[in-house]
């Protein structure tokens, strides 16, 4: 992963909001994914205009006091493509 | 002519052709804790014969469904077709991979894959008193409230030797039908009028030999899991998503880790009785490390 690449959501995926969590499910896999409230944000921010480092600077500004939000940001975009929910090498 | 019996489920109905005593016996202790089924949209139609107490054909459509030598795997077989039925012809509601076990007040959701342990949780809860609204198949009907799928509780093989108190006394009582492959048990709690409510779900997994442990989830993880049992998902415009989150947001979702039948069914017992009374739940017993 690169931290020019700009991530991006991918279509298709159904979302729910419970608390300050999201569930999504994809219905072609039939699979569904819980994001705790940091990996929610993460998610949010995958609009295929920001960078991973750009991700990485917001979250680390948003908690200044998580000083490994850095690599939270990675793990959760590794479990996301992993998910096939996000695109890691897409730009726009 | 034969005897016709209606199973509804779900808003669907299967008619089932009973063309003798023996078939009619059968499909009593199968389908014989059903409410008398409403006018449904048939989705199915079957004949069973009995050819002797033990020896049974189904047919459906004019084609062998199964050839039987043994009354258990017969009530097996007829059940696995009316399941399938339902769970590929209902397209209102999500029908869940889900035991669900009850008093008059309240009842708990067990969701979890064939395997999981659902039913000897049933069985050891039923023969406590705690009525069995299913042990596979449970209709999510809004808010609070499940449809049951009221079959007899089928068990694996060594069953007589995991709940040998329980499955003897069946025995005794005409409750039991027993093969190599299978147990099937018909419970003695009777169903609750009307269903109770659901007050938990519980994702229970039994480790030999572990004590019980019992810890909230958070709702998102509750509906992720139960995203996982939707047994009608490819029928549902959204897979069922919507309504399993509308379910997760208003009952709180639990996990349980057990070592034994008695265990689990002591644990979901306490949450059932405690249903209601404030501040008994959410609780969390021997949380696993990290949590």
């Amino acid at each position: 992963m690169k931290g020019s690449d700009r991530p991006v959501r991918k279509d298709g995926f159904l979302t729910q909001e419970l608390d300050d969590e999201v569930v999504l499910y994809n219905p072609a896999r039939s699979e569904a994914l819980c994001l705790n409230a940091t990996a929610a944000l993460i998610w949010g921010l995958c609009d295929g205009e920001t960078t991973v480092d750009e991700i990485q600077r917001m979250m680390s500004e948003a908690f200044p006091d998580a000083p490994g939000i850095s690599q939270d940001v990675l793990d959760a975009l590794d479990i996301l493509q992993g998910n096939d929910s996000v695109c890691l090498a897409c730009t726009t | 002519m034969y005897d016709l019996m209606r199973v509804g489920f779900a808003g669907l109905a299967v008619d089932l052709a009973l063309k003798d005593d023996h078939a009619g016996r059968l499909a009593r202790f199968v389908f014989g804790r059903f409410a008398a089924a409403p006018a449904g949209v048939a989705c199915l139609r079957l004949e069973l014969a009995g050819n002797g107490p033990e020896h049974f054909t189904l047919w459906r459509e004019g084609s062998l469904v199964f050839e039987a030598t043994c009354a258990a795997d017969a009530a097996r077989l007829v059940l696995a077709e009316v399941i399938h039925a339902f769970a590929s012809q209902c397209t209102t509601i999500p029908l869940l991979h889900a035991a669900a076990i009850g008093n008059s007040a309240a009842s708990v959701l067990l969701p979890g894959a064939s395997g999981a342990g659902k039913s000897t949780l049933c069985a050891a809860m039923d023969a406590a008193g705690h009525a069995c609204l299913s042990d596979e198949l449970v209709g999510v009907a809004g808010g609070r409230a499940v449809l049951a799928f009221p079959r007899p509780i089928c068990l694996k093989p060594d069953a007589r030797q995991v709940l040998p108190g329980i499955t003897d006394s069946a025995a005794v009582s005409g409750r039991l039908l027993q093969s190599a492959d299978a147990v099937v048990l018909s419970p003695q709690t009777p169903l609750p009028v009307p269903l109770p409510r659901l007050c938990a779900i519980v994702f229970a997994s039994f480790t030999p030999g572990a004590p019980p442990a019992l810890h909230a989830n958070t709702r998102g993880e509750t509906a992720a899991r139960l995203m996982g049992s939707v047994a009608n998902a490819r029928q549902l415009s959204d897979h069922g998503f919507a309504a399993i989150a509308a379910l997760a947001r208003l009952v709180p979702g639990y996990t349980l880790v057990h070592g034994s039948a008695g265990d689990g069914a002591q644990a979901i017992g306490a949450i059932i009785r405690t249903a209601g009374q404030p501040g008994a739940w959410p609780r969390t017993i021997n949380p696993p490390a990290g949590r």
